[in-house]
């Protein structure tokens, strides 16, 4: 993590002009004393100075964020302490009003994350795994999702079928091919676009349905496209630029 | 709910200090404006709407504390060059 060291007179000068450099608080930070200001060993004039690192610490400051934004939401919340796993900081936030943190479907909760992970990394000046819980919500349903996909494995192979799972988000997607990924007799992927993107379990000796013939519907558009872009006009440029963006919008389509 | 914008907004652009989020209520209804620098605009509404969304996901769950309903709008940038009213 980002560290910087400075000099001063004394330790409290050289903490105060790190953590102006670094841009942050002394709750986001830790701080390490390497040598104490003072006269030098031998007496001599121009005494010792001061020289303190700060580190910055991404679950510090992460945990100073969640408490700012659910403070100004008016929340009664306990914002418990960050923890890191598998290269990911994970913070739960407790408490009477945590149902209103997770929201619908934990939408809440996800633009919570969103924003939480967008701050964070500019604060870190880098990119943060970062999971917003709120009363376990999350880690109970990733539970379930698990289970859930055990379930369907169990039935993709007892009725020789493919098993469609509806309504699951990106992550939760993430983590049926991750439970399953390892067992040989399924195949997982996922067809359809968000937000109508569904997980398909299927057995591996039948392998994924084959792919339809583009409707016609798709391909007029396509033919149409086309011939703007040989015209050289624009009318329809969100449109495409929408298209390529869902290409590389890895979080909604890559699983 | 306007501190909550503010402070969400600011953390978000890299010039705080022409952040201006003003609060316009009305009986039932709460408008909450917010004006950045041009540059910064991108950070605030970020890839599809992204950020835009979240914040006013947020801000909506704030309101039902209060039992208002909420909109957030974020202006775009003044023609007249980055004069701000």
């Amino acid at each position: 993590m980002k560290a910087i060291e400075k000099r001063a007179r004394t330790v409290e000068e050289a903490i105060e002009a790190a953590l102006c450099e670094l841009n942050v608080t002394r709750d986001e930070v830790e701080i390490e004393v390497l040598e104490e200001s003072g006269r030098g060993r031998f007496n001599i004039l121009g005494s010792q100075q001061a020289r303190v690192r700060v580190t910055l610490k991404p679950e510090l400051i992460l945990k100073g964020v969640v408490k700012n934004i659910v403070e100004r939401m008016g929340a009664t919340v306990i914002v418990e302490e960050p923890v890191e796993k598998e290269g990911a900081f994970y913070i739960n936030i407790g408490g009477a009003d945590a149902g209103l943190i997770i929201g619908r479907n934990g939408a809440t909760l996800d633009a919570m994350q969103v924003i939480v992970s967008e701050i964070v990394r500019k604060r870190c000046n880098s990119s943060v795994l970062i999971w917003v819980d709120a009363d376990r919500y999350r880690e109970r349903r990733w539970e379930q999702v698990r289970k859930m996909a055990l379930e369907a494995m169990q039935r993709a192979k007892a009725e020789r079928r493919r098993i469609r799972l509806y309504n699951l988000k990106a992550a939760e997607r993430r983590i049926v091919h991750l439970t399953l990924q390892n067992n040989p007799d399924v195949i997982t992927y996922s067809e359809g676009e968000e937000p109508n993107r569904v997980l398909v379990i299927a057995p591996a000796d039948l392998g994924p349905r084959p792919t339809r013939k583009p409707s016609e519907r798709s391909q007029r558009m396509q033919r149409n496209q086309q011939r703007e872009h040989r015209h050289g006009v624009s009318r329809n440029r969100s449109a495409r630029r929408e298209q390529r963006g869902t290409g590389m919008n890895l979080q909604d389509d890559a699983y | 709910m306007m501190e909550l914008v503010e402070y969400i907004v600011r953390q978000l652009v890299d010039q705080p200090d022409k952040v201006q989020v003003r609060q316009l209520e009305g009986e039932r209804t709460v408008v909450i404006e917010i004006k950045v620098a041009d540059e910064d605009l991108g950070k605030v509404i970020g890839r599809k709407g992204r950020i835009a969304q979240a914040i006013r996901t947020l801000v909506r769950a704030a309101a039902t504390k209060r039992g208002k309903k909420v909109t957030v709008e974020i202006l775009p940038p003044s023609r007249s060059g980055g004069h701000t009213s």
